[in-house]
C-alpha cells in the first residue's frame, strides 16, 4: 500500500475575473522507502502539489476543488487541524528551495534545530544529544561547533545541511525536498544529492524530490513524475523516462537538455511559452499548442490515462517505444 | 569562420583587486588574465563560484576598477568616454527580474540606451523597438506592458533586446542561462545563436556550465581561483584537455548518449576545499600528479596545441605534445 495517494487533486486560484485553475485531476503515489522525483517547468504546479498536501497554500482565494490526499489511512484535506498538525512536521516534513529564507536569520541553528524536534519525554541535554548526532549524519565534520551559528556564518552548503537536519529530526516517513539543489552551486549539488540518496538508503525514508533539472532528478530517483500546466502528463520508473518516454513533452524536455560534445551545434527547443490554462482550459491537453502531433480531439478534450508496461501516461499520440 | 588577424577586444594581464577599507584585506579575484575577442566569435569563460568571471567581466566594462591591458580595437578601454564604451560593449545579466526597472515599461527599458546613447527621438525609438522585440521573438503588442507581466524567458529577451538596442560590438552576458528553466534555456540558446549570425556580434559568454559553453563558445577559457588554467578553441579543448582540472570538469558532464537518450547520473567535480596556497597553484591540493614546485611557485602558460595554452608544470610543450597524441591515435588503432 503507498505512504501517501494523491486522488483526483483540482484546485484553482480565485482571481477576481474568475478561477485560474492550479491543478487540474492530478493523480500520483509514493511508496515507503520511495524516491518520487517530480519534473516540469515553473507554473507546472510541482510545488503547489506538495503545499496542498502539507496545507500550507494560503487559505484565502485558494480552492480545493475536489480530490483526496491520503495518508496513512486518512485524508488530509478532510481531517480536522489537530490531526494535520501532528503529521505535518512530524511524519511528514519538507525541505525548502532557498536555505537562507527559510532560516530564521535571528536565531541560532540550535534554537531553530530545538524547535524542530517534538515534544518528546526527553530532557535538554538528551535533545542537544541528538541534534549534534543529526547535523553529524548530514555531514558537519564540526556540529559542537557550528550549533551557535547563526546562518549568514554558514555557507550555502551548510544551511541546506542545516535544513535538511531539521527535516530528519522527528524521524519522518517521507521527506518533502522542493527544489533543494536550485539556489547552490553545481559543485555542492553532488553533496547534497548524496546525502538525499543516504538518508533514502541508511533510514528508508520516503523523499519527493522536485526539480526542475532532470540531472539531479535522475540521479537520486527510483520514479519520475513529469507535470505539465498542473497535470502529470507521464509517470514511469526513472530509467522508463529517460530512455522511453511516451509523451511528447517528456521528449522535447529531454531533447533541450544541452550536453557538451554533441555532434552538431543546433540545440532542439520547444517553441511557445508556457500554458495559460485560462485560455486553454481544463477540457483540453495543456500541450497542445505547442505539440508537433496536435489533432482536433486534444484541443477538446484530455486524453484518459494510458498504460505500457509500468509506465503511466495521458496522450492520444504517444511516441512509439523504439 | 576564420577569425581576422586584429581582435576587438584584447585583454592582457588584467588582475582585480579588491580591497576592503576597513581591514586593509584584499581579495584577489583575477590576476594576469589574457584573452583575445575576434569579430564574430564566441569566448565561453568556465569556471565555478569565485573563480572571477564576473570580475574579469565587470572589469572591461569599466564597472570595477582592474589593473592591467583592456584594448578595444588596438585602444586602451579608459581612453574611451562611458558613453562611447557603451555602444560598443554592452552587458546582460544573470536575473532579468533585477535587471529590468520595474516601473518601466519594455519600450521605456530598451529606448533608454538609444536616447542617451544615440539621441534618438520618439518615433526613431518606436520604430527601432518594434524592430528589436522581432528579433528576440517578443509580441510588438506588448511593448508597453511591465516586466512583471512577463515571464522569465521573456524578461531575458527583453533584457537581451536591450543590449542588442545600440548595436554593440561586443556582448558580455554573464550567466544569461542560469536562472531559467531546462526548455526556456534551450530557446534563449537558440536565440543567441540567431543574433550572433544576423547581426555578426561576439560575445564573451560567463557560464558555470559546461554544456551551455559547448553550445555557445568558439573559444573557451577555463578559470580557477581567478586565474587562467587553460585555453583553447572548443573542440580543441574537448579532445585534448591538458590541465587536470580541466579533464576533472569535462569529466564530470552529464554523458547523454543521445542514441538512447539516457541521462547518465550526473557527477560533479567537488571543489569546496580548494584552496589558494600562497604563491603555488590553485589546484594544488586537489591535483593528483601534483610536485613539490606546485606549491611553491605558480607555473607560467605554455603553448601546447594551435591556440591551445595551459599553465600547469606538468604540461609537454607542442612538439612534445604533438608527438604524443599520434602516439595515441596509433595504440588506438591497435586495440
Amino acid at each position: 500500500m503507498p505512504l501517501l495517494t494523491i486522488k483526483n487533486l483540482t484546485t484553482s486560484f480565485k482571481e477576481s475575473d474568475g478561477l485560474i485553475p492550479i491543478l487540474v485531476d492530478l493523480s500520483y503515489s509514493i511508496g515507503t522507502g520511495e524516491v518520487l522525483g517530480i519534473v516540469g517547468e515553473s507554473g507546472s504546479g510541482k510545488t503547489m502539489s506538495v503545499k496542498t498536501v502539507l496545507g500550507l497554500c494560503p487559505d484565502k482565494d485558494y480552492r480545493i476543488q475536489s480530490g483526496s490526499i491520503l495518508f496513512s489511512g486518512g485524508d488530509l484535506l478532510t481531517l480536522n487541524g489537530k490531526y494535520l498538525r501532528s503529521i505535518r512536521g512530524r511524519e511528514i516534513t519538507m525541505i525548502f528551495q532557498d536555505a537562507l529564507s527559510a532560516l530564521n536569520p535571528y536565531l541560532t541553528i540550535r534554537t531553530q534545530l530545538l524547535e524542530a524536534l517534538p515534544d518528546t519525554n526527553l530532557s535538554k541535554a538528551e535533545k542537544l544529544h541528538k541534534i549534534i548526532e543529526t547535523l553529524h549524519w548530514v555531514g558537519f565534520a564540526d556540529a559542537e561547533d557550528k550549533i551557535s551559528s547563526y546562518p549568514f556564518e554558514l555557507s550555502g552548503g551548510m544551511r541546506q545541511r542545516v535544513l535538511t537536519a531539521m527535516a530528519l529530526l522527528p524521524d519522518p516517513k517521507l521527506i518533502i525536498a522542493d527544489e533543494p539543489t536550485s539556489s547552490i552551486d553545481a559543485t555542492l549539488s553532488k553533496q547534497i544529492l548524496s546525502l538525499f540518496k543516504k538518508i533514502n538508503v541508511e533510514k528508508n525514508i520516503s523523499i519527493i524530490f522536485i526539480s526542475h533539472n532532470f540531472g539531479h532528478v535522475a540521479s537520486v530517483s527510483n520514479r519520475i513524475l513529469v507535470m505539465y500546466g498542473g497535470r502529470a502528463v507521464e509517470v514511469d520508473t526513472t530509467d522508463g523516462v529517460l530512455t522511453t518516454p511516451a509523451h511528447p513533452y517528456t521528449r522535447a524536455l529531454l531533447d533541450s537538455i544541452p550536453v557538451a560534445g554533441s555532434s552538431g551545434t543546433a540545440l532542439p527547443f520547444i517553441p511557445g511559452d508556457p500554458p495559460d490554462l485560462r485560455e486553454i482550459g481544463i477540457n483540453a491537453c495543456p500541450f497542445y499548442p505547442r505539440c508537433r502531433f496536435v489533432t482536433n480531439e486534444c484541443k477538446s478534450s484530455f486524453p484518459d490515462k494510458n498504460t505500457r508496461n509500468t509506465k503511466e501516461f495521458f496522450c492520444y499520440h504517444p511516441l512509439s517505444q523504439s | 569562420m576564420l577569425p581576422p588577424t586584429e581582435p576587438i577586444l584584447k585583454i592582457s594581464g588584467l588582475d582585480v583587486v579588491y580591497k576592503s577599507r576597513l581591514k586593509g584585506l584584499k581579495t584577489v579575484a583575477a590576476e594576469g588574465v589574457s584573452f583575445n575577442v575576434y569579430k564574430n566569435e564566441t569566448v565561453g569563460l568556465i569556471g565555478e563560484s569565485g573563480a572571477g568571471k564576473s570580475s574579469i567581466a565587470n572589469a572591461i566594462i569599466g564597472l570595477v576598477e582592474g589593473e592591467g591591458d583592456v584594448l578595444l580595437h588596438g585602444k586602451e578601454i579608459n581612453a574611451y568616454s562611458p558613453l562611447d564604451r557603451y555602444k560598443k560593449i554592452q552587458y546582460i545579466f544573470q536575473d532579468p527580474t533585477s535587471s529590468l526597472d520595474p516601473r518601466y515599461s519594455v519600450f521605456k527599458s530598451i529606448s533608454e540606451p538609444l536616447i542617451n546613447l544615440l539621441e534618438y527621438d520618439r518615433t526613431q525609438c518606436d520604430a527601432r523597438v518594434r524592430e528589436l522585440l522581432d528579433a528576440v521573438g517578443i509580441p510588438t503588442i506588448k511593448m508597453h506592458n511591465l516586466p512583471h507581466e512577463f515571464s522569465g524567458g521573456q524578461k531575458q529577451r527583453i533584457a537581451i533586446a536591450r543590449a542588442l538596442a545600440v548595436n554593440p560590438e561586443i556582448i558580455l552576458a554573464d550567466e544569461p542561462l542560469s536562472s531559467l528553466d531546462i526548455s526556456v534555456q534551450a530557446q534563449i540558446i537558440h536565440l543567441f545563436q540567431d543574433l550572433q549570425k544576423k547581426f555578426s556580434l561576439s560575445f564573451v559568454f560567463i557560464s558555470h556550465d559546461l554544456n551551455v559553453i559547448w553550445y555557445l563558445s568558439d573559444y573557451i577559457v577555463v578559470l580557477l581561483g581567478g586565474a587562467i588554467v587553460e585555453k583553447a578553441p572548443k573542440k580543441e579543448l574537448f579532445q585534448h584537455p591538458v590541465h587536470p582540472y580541466t579533464k576533472e570538469l569535462l569529466s564530470t558532464v552529464i554523458a547523454n548518449d543521445k542514441e538512447n537518450s539516457t541521462v547518465k547520473k550526473q557527477a560533479f567535480f567537488d571543489s569546496s576545499d580548494i584552496q589558494n596556497p600562497e604563491g603555488g597553484c590553485h589546484f594544488y591540493t586537489k591535483c593528483n600528479i601534483a610536485q613539490k614546485e606546485c606549491m611553491n611557485s605558480k607555473p607560467q602558460s605554455k603553448k601546447v596545441g594551435p591556440d591551445h595554452w595551459v599553465t600547469c608544470y606538468s604540461a609537454k610543450t607542442q612538439e612534445n605534445c604533438l608527438t604524443q597524441r599520434r602516439e595515441d591515435a596509433k595504440a588506438q588503432r591497435k586495440s
